[in-house]
């Protein structure tokens, strides 16, 4: 691979499909610049579900490998980052649930919880005075910490839609559910947290 | 405008349900969907924050380059399982087809005779015998695999020997 920001920059005109025609006709670099423009979203959205960074990093290092090997059946009847997030999520469910099987789930968010994690970089308001962003980090801690708790089925969903920001329609098919069920998952969870963030934030 | 269809309309979409003017004016008198919709609102600013907290490694696309490396070194090699799993099938139907034929069971011999009477001689008196050589056929059936079976005929003679009296059946002896 060559100088990954040349060519995410080379390639800024193109859609998601575009470059996914493009190296399934043999242009490498258009499959890293899909590499680029997704890596960030993908890690983040993985490490808030799993809170474990390298194995975030290994999992949307797998998910970009599973999308090369699979290019070909990719029929460009949804949108990429629907197959993409489809697959990151699909990974993170086997990672929860091989931590519920072993019983780990809970002690990974006690760990979290009272652990620094390094591996986190907040994006600095260079506005912002550090007592602002001290207090901001605090409320962020909390937000995370309230939506590790909700249901698994509503986690997933307030994720897709209203932290990674796609679209109703695109997390109801990420999560292959209909757009009304979406709708009412996203909407629970939301009162949820409001619930358990109540005089707290 | 109903406290539940504003709280129905602002979960859903906190920033655009703000720009109707119906729902502004329903916050605004009522106290529990305004509280609703400051709370709505934090939680907004905060999850974008949360969809930014977290980099990518400089060295992903490196590790991914690593990754497609290690997928096409896999793939090459089932590839050439494959091939030599073609080989070996080819060559073993090969050896299948060719191999030593193992003993096939005993030919089956039947003896044709070419002399009807012959086979039920208690039709004639005993005088009546003939005392001659006749032709007769030896059929030998083969097995194969291909045809199921193959009928050979083979040329014998019988010799008719008319016994003394008292023997029902002549006497007979292929050669």
């Amino acid at each position: 691979m060559g100088n990954a920001a040349y060519i995410v920059q080379s390639f800024l005109g193109f859609g998601d499909n575009a470059l996914v025609s493009a190296y399934l006709e043999g242009n490498e670099d258009a499959f890293e610049a899909l590499v680029g423009r997704y890596q960030d979203k993908l890690v983040n959205y993985l490490n808030n579900l799993l809170h474990d960074y390298e194995l975030s990093v290994d999992l949307a290092q797998e998910a970009f490998i599973r999308v090369y090997k699979n290019a070909d059946r990719y029929q460009g009847k949804y949108q990429f980052s629907t197959w993409i997030y489809r697959i990151a999520t699909n990974l993170a469910i086997d990672e929860i649930r091989r931590r519920e099987r072993k019983g780990r789930f809970f002690f990974y968010n006690v760990m979290s919880f009272f652990q620094k994690d390094d591996k986190q970089f907040p994006l600095p308001d260079k506005r912002e005075s550090p007592e602002k962003a001290l207090d901001r980090k605090e409320k962020l801690d909390r937000l995370q910490a309230a939506i590790d708790t909700l249901p698994e089925k509503y986690r997933l969903a307030f994720m897709l839609k209203e932290v990674q920001e796609l679209s109703y329609e695109e997390t109801s098919r990420v999560l292959d559910i209909s757009l009304g069920t979406a709708k009412s998952r996203i909407h629970r969870a939301k009162m949820l947290l409001r619930e358990k963030l109540a005089g707290v934030l | 405008m109903k406290c539940r269809e504003v709280e129905r309309r602002v979960v859903e979409d906190y920033v655009g349900a703000l720009t109707e003017p119906a729902v502004r004016e329903h916050l605004e008198q009522c106290r529990s969907c305004g509280r609703l919709a400051s709370e709505l609102e934090e939680i907004d600013c905060l999850r974008r924050a949360l969809g930014n907290r977290t980099l990518a490694p400089s060295d992903l696309p490196v590790r991914v380059a690593r990754g497609f490396s290690r997928a096409r070194t896999r793939r090459s090699l089932w590839q050439a399982a494959v091939v030599v799993s073609g080989l070996l099938v080819w060559s073993g139907g090969n050896w299948w087809l060719d191999r030593p034929s193992r003993p096939s069971p005993a030919p089956q011999v039947r003896e044709t005779r070419t002399v009807p009477w012959m086979l039920d001689p208690s039709g004639l008196e005993q005088g009546q015998w003939p005392a001659s050589r006749q032709q007769q056929y030896l059929e030998v059936v083969v097995p194969d695999r291909v045809e199921g079976s193959v009928v050979f005929r083979l040329p014998t003679t019988i010799e008719v020997r008319q016994e003394g009296p008292g023997q029902d059946y002549p006497a007979y002896v292929s050669h």
